[in-house]
């Protein structure tokens, strides 16, 4: 399902420098480079605004509002929306609009955590295959493959029944299927910042390996990492959803948009309402991360060339 | 940048226009014509061998390919004439005797003689088998010994061929619905020379049943089987009354999503549906009110304890939980279609019996009896772990409850989500705490919903066992005075409602989509709608 | 190259008995069986059900055996499906599967790669913005809300298309598009991000420097380097197409490998699960070991003796 990732950049063995020993060398950091070249960038600066708004709406709305996510109003159903209810109601009466604000919290929620997960083993797992090479890297790398072949839905299915639909295991399902994307993207970093002189020269000095992983390698691919992570999120969102179309996501009364959606696609011609707020905050914030994203590569690959 | 648009747009609109202007021929508008009906028969069937399937998909293409000794008036359910062209009973109801057509016959000619009925039945009750109906014949003489393997020999087995056209079937004791228990598919007749051309009498999964290889006896044949595409079947010639059919042919397509199946409906490509989506069935009662069709079913949704966990063990909180519980909003405005409340367990007019019990929704009662069950204002009592199986309306019944109870009660419920077969495998286990569950009735008799209860049986899923319960359903099944029986279910009933072990919440109604130019479908209690009289009358 | 292919090959054994054997434990493992019935079936029955099937047997007997029909190519009938053998079952839905992955695969890169070269043209401009926008669509709109969305258009307001099913080409249409619309966005990226990067090369700015048309210099110079990366996305990304989409063939209404796949997930239909699985793993490894291939020999990069 979510393999855009994958080798996009493999091929770009783009050394993406910066020593940690001070710049010398005056002038601006590549850090603030790649941030004057980011804010060029129109529609990532707008992802930045959306993404920022839509924490903030999430996170303090439901304070603001009258009504709670579960109070239901089994009488009045699903209605249109009004000066009571913005958004409308659900089936069960309930109120959208703040429905919408948690869900859209659940959401972020699970695309951070499952971004986290697939980062933590992701990073490490592919710095450390790239880095030691050789056997172990082959070994590592065909598990990868192996894992790659197996149908995520079906992983997803079984792991979700085997534990039971609990909420942190949605996202941890999901991280342990993302992190073959990340791990291999990092390898496919490691193994082009092996062949740098600077790490010649930590060998040299006597570093241990464990060191030059932790303090030269892994700093150097925080550019990339970041970049994918931002675009992993809105793809665990996506996945989010998916599994709600199957029933195996969020369980109710927590709503998450996936599943606002998923309730909103049914009744699509009946109660449009449903589907349509739900769906445009749902887009409006993948557009946004997939921006940011986007932006954020284009601005930290120092080779393209921007009039 | 402008000629780019100006090239998608000259690319696309002579696509549009020769799709704009295509008049397209609905399946409706042809099936009208050459006499094809199309029908949308949700899931696909897993098979089409009568004797070990047992859900409602199959069963409707069944009743086509296959006929019983006994056959069911579309309008009131009664036994009429099958196979079998009469019947006597004797020996105050332990033996039928059937007489069977000479005309009857199989779809490839072969005459359908007694001796066939016997492989049949011998065959479904064949250990190897595993049918999961078999035990809908052991009301036969020695026939739960046969099928649990306590005796090898058939012929001990109370059904015998007095002559070549005389099936004599010898019960165990009077029923008094038994005939009518004779139109359900577990007693069809299957072909002895089709089924041991491809395996064994009692071998799961041969190949009998693929087109061009099965043989039925009913009113059509089975042409074709596309998995997840359709299932065509046509008149079968060779059928005894194959004057009385119309339909030339029938197409069953399989759907797996009620949205995907209404809109077939609605363009046209299905002239009947049984697939109504909550949401639409208000609509159709405006727009359309005529094709929309409502009927009570045979069928009750329930909540079920297991009254073995704590703290279900105490009726006084199985009582308040079941009091906090608005049955008409959630008949109304939840499941919507024109659900009942439930009164009881057993659905009202169940062949002429109504129990005489009630369920209230009293939330002061519910919060005092809480109370008394020493859980003042829901404080302590566990967490409610609420079992549902994965589907949309489940979901939002659940989702109801749960609110009802902790508004009502002030008591926090957590509605776990499982799968189908790990709902179902939970309640072989007794892995559960309250579950949502329905039954629908195998047959018009009201013993159908009250066995259910009994201690030890089979489908007793809330492990409840009450020794008075059993003893006037015992009483009960020894009766064949109506009257008497009838009684002595109100009795049971009470028990039931009393104790309740299982909160039943509404009664069920079948919802059908029909175009208006389907004739001969009649509404009834088991929403059964025999194919045979189905016929296509265009206007 | 044919070493290469060779070891490949090779690999790919170890690779799907892995697969295989993960499979079979942890299906078994997950809680439900296919026998998990509506009706409560007598023990007898589960004891004959689970023998007719071989259930019954120790697990690694069951493993052994059905390793030994899987070698012989047997995967064995259906668990849900009786009747049918899961070959079977799986040549029926694996040529629907194929006609939707691949149309929708042609759709994706058409629209995609035309729609990255034109944002790649002038980045960070109008052009670039709307065009991408609009192939994001892809992306950030589910399919399951997407194809509804369609059918409501058009296969129910303007009554172009049927709403369902796979009988007549206009039938392919509407699942096509929703299927490949997400393809379509990631290829639009991944073109746009690639021709970004060729053109800023030395060597482009040497053609245009020569005078060489804007044109030319996109299709001749910039192209095949541009387009690098969409090889290595298409690898996986047919192999996931092929395989199905589960939820556009539920939509669609679809006889296809997706729907057949995640249903036998849910019905516990081990034989099946294990065919798909398999049948899955195989196209991956065979799609990835194309692409790698056919990387190699248009990159002049890179070589076989990798």
């Amino acid at each position: 399902m979510n393999i855009q990732n994958d080798k996009m950049n493999i091929e770009k063995q783009k050394p993406d420098i910066i020593s940690i020993e001070n710049d010398t060398e005056k002038g601006i950091s590549l850090w603030t480079e790649a941030w004057h070249r980011l804010k060029s960038n129109k529609l990532a600066l707008l992802g930045l605004v959306i993404i920022t708004l839509l924490f903030l709406v999430s996170i303090l709305g439901p304070f603001f509002t009258k009504y709670n996510y579960f109070q239901q109003n089994l009488m009045l159903g699903a209605s249109a929306p009004s000066l009571e209810h913005w958004c409308g109601t659900d089936m069960l009466g309930r109120d959208l609009l703040v429905r919408i604000m948690y869900g859209t919290r659940v959401s972020l929620a699970v695309g951070i955590c499952a971004t986290f997960v697939s980062l933590t083993i992701g990073v490490f797992y592919g710095a450390v295959s790239g880095y030691t090479g050789g056997k172990t890297d082959s070994l590592m790398m065909r598990f990868v493959d192996i894992m790659y072949a197996l149908p995520f839905t079906m992983l997803v299915i079984i792991l979700m029944v085997w534990f039971g639909r609990n909420f942190i295991l949605i996202f941890v399902a999901i991280g342990i299927i993302q992190w073959l994307t990340m791990a291999r993207i990092v390898r496919g970093e490691v193994l082009s910042l092996k062949k740098m002189e600077f790490i010649d020269a930590a060998k040299a000095i006597g570093l241990s390996k464990r060191k030059i992983i932790c303090r030269h390698i892994v700093p150097n691919i925080l550019g990339v990492v970041i970049v994918y992570a931002t675009l992993t999120i809105p793809s665990v969102m996506m996945i989010e959803a998916f599994l709600s179309f199957l029933g195996l996501g969020i369980q109710p009364p927590m709503s998450s948009l996936g599943l606002l959606i998923r309730d909103g696609a049914q009744v699509m011609e009946e109660f449009p309402w449903m589907l349509f707020f739900p769906g445009v905050i749902f887009s409006i914030a993948l557009f946004a991360f997939n921006f940011v994203g986007d932006g954020l590569r284009d601005a930290i690959d120092p080779k393209m060339n921007k009039k | 940048m402008k000629k780019k648009i100006w090239f998608f747009l000259v690319l696309f609109i002579p696509v549009f226009l020769v799709f704009g202007c295509a008049k397209k021929e609905t399946n409706v508008s042809t099936g009208n014509l050459k006499g094809i009906l199309y029908l949308g028969n949700g899931s696909e069937p897993q098979n089409l061998d009568p004797q070990t399937v047992t859900g409602v998909p199959e069963q409707r293409i069944i009743s086509a390919l296959f006929e019983g000794l006994v056959s069911e008036n579309p309008k009131t359910l009664a036994p009429e004439p099958g196979v079998a062209k009469s019947w006597s009973i004797s020996n105050k109801g332990l033996v039928y005797t059937f007489f069977l057509r000479k005309d009857a016959k199989w779809s490839d000619g072969t005459p359908l003689t007694a001796k066939n009925f016997i492989f049949s039945y011998k065959r479904i009750l064949s250990p190897p088998l595993a049918s999961q109906n078999a035990y809908m014949l052991y009301c036969i003489k020695n026939a739960k010994k046969f099928n649990k393997g306590t005796i090898t020999d058939f012929s001990k087995v109370g059904v015998k061929a007095v002559s070549p056209y005389v099936l004599q079937i010898t019960l165990n004791k009077p029923i008094p619905y038994f005939l009518s228990l004779l139109t359900h598919m577990a007693w069809f007749p299957v072909d002895k020379n089709i089924i041991e051309k491809y395996g064994k009498i009692a071998q799961r999964g041969t190949k009998w049943t693929l087109p061009g290889h099965l043989i039925g006896n009913g009113p059509f044949i089975l042409k074709q089987w596309d998995i997840n595409k359709s299932i065509v079947v046509v008149k079968n010639k060779n059928y005894w009354d194959a004057k009385k059919v119309k339909l030339n042919k029938i197409i069953f397509y399989p759907f797996n999503d009620n949205q995907t199946e209404e809109r077939a409906f609605r363009s046209g490509q299905l002239h009947v549906t049984y697939t109504v989506p909550t949401s639409k069935i208000s609509v159709y009662e405006k727009n359309k009110p005529g094709i929309i069709k409502i009927t009570p079913y045979l069928g009750t949704y329930y909540l079920i304890f297991n009254v073995n966990r704590k703290p279900y063990n105490n009726l006084l909180v199985r009582k308040a939980l079941s009091l906090a519980i608005n049955r008409t909003s959630l008949a109304k405005y939840v499941v919507k279609g024109g659900k009942i409340p439930a009164k009881s367990f057993t659905p009202p007019n169940t062949a002429g019996y109504t129990a005489d019990t009630d369920l209230d929704y009293n939330v002061q009662k519910a919060k005092y009896l809480l109370a008394e069950a020493g859980y003042p204002s829901g404080k302590g009592l566990p967490v409610i772990e609420l079992m549902y199986s994965s589907s949309v309306r489940n979901r939002r019944i659940v989702e109801a409850i749960q609110e009802m109870w902790a508004e009502n009660l002030n008591i926090k419920t957590s509605i776990v989500n499982k799968e189908w077969k790990v709902y179902l495998d939970s309640f072989r286990t007794r892995d559960f705490s309250i579950a949502t569950a329905s039954w629908i009735g195998d047959y018009n008799d009201p013993s159908t919903f009250l066995d259910l209860w009994m201690t030890g049986a089979g489908n007793n899923r809330a492990c409840w066992s009450n020794k008075e319960y059993d003893r006037i359903m015992q009483q009960a099944s020894d009766t064949s005075n109506k009257k008497l029986r009838n009684n002595l279910f109100g009795k049971a009933e009470k028990i039931l409602i009393s104790k309740m072990p299982i909160i039943p919440l509404y009664y069920y109604t079948s919802l059908a989509l029909i175009k208006p130019e389907v004739k001969g479908w009649y509404p009834n209690i088991l929403d059964h709608h025999p194919l045979k009289y189905v016929y296509l009358e265009s206007k | 190259m044919f070493f290469f292919i060779l070891k490949r090959v090779v690999h790919v054994i170890p690779v799907l008995l892995i697969v295989a054997t993960i499979t079979f434990f942890l299906i078994r493992i997950a809680p439900g069986g296919p026998f998990s019935l509506d009706k409560n079936v007598t023990p007898e029955v589960l004891a004959n059900l689970n023998r007719h099937y071989g259930l019954d047997k120790p697990i690694y007997i069951q493993y052994l055996e059905y390793m030994k029909s899987l070698l012989k190519g047997d995967l064995g009938p259906s668990f849900q499906y009786p009747n049918r053998t899961v070959n079977e079952m799986i040549g029926n839905a694996f040529p629907v599967s194929l006609e939707l992955g691949s149309m929708a695969m042609a759709l994706a890169l058409i629209v995609g790669i035309l729609f990255g070269i034109i944002a790649s043209t002038k980045p960070n401009d109008l052009r670039d913005y709307f065009s991408m926008s609009f192939v994001m669509l892809g992306i950030c709109i589910p399919a399951f809300v997407l194809g509804p969305i369609l059918i409501w258009i058009f296969a129910i307001k303007l009554n172009w298309v049927n709403v369902s099913g796979w009988n007549t080409p206009t039938d392919y249409i509407l699942p096509v598009i929703t299927l490949g619309a997400m393809y379509a966005a990631n290829i639009a990226r991944l073109s746009r991000g690639g021709m970004l990067e060729v053109l800023s090369l030395d060597f482009i700015r040497t053609a245009r420097a020569k005078g060489i048309s804007e044109k030319w210099v996109i299709i001749r110079h910039s192209l095949k380097g541009g387009l690098l990366s969409v090889v290595s996305y298409i690898g996986p990304a047919v192999a996931g197409l092929i395989t199905g989409s589960f939820v556009v063939e539920v939509i669609f209404q679809i006889p296809g490998l997706g729907r057949l796949f995640v249903l036998a997930a849910f019905n516990r239909d081990y034989t099946m699960i294990m065919g798909t699985v398999l049948f899955y793993a195989l196209m991956i490894v065979i799609l990835n070991l194309v692409v790698d291939v056919i990387q190699i020999l248009i990159d002049p990069r890179r070589s076989f003796s990798e």
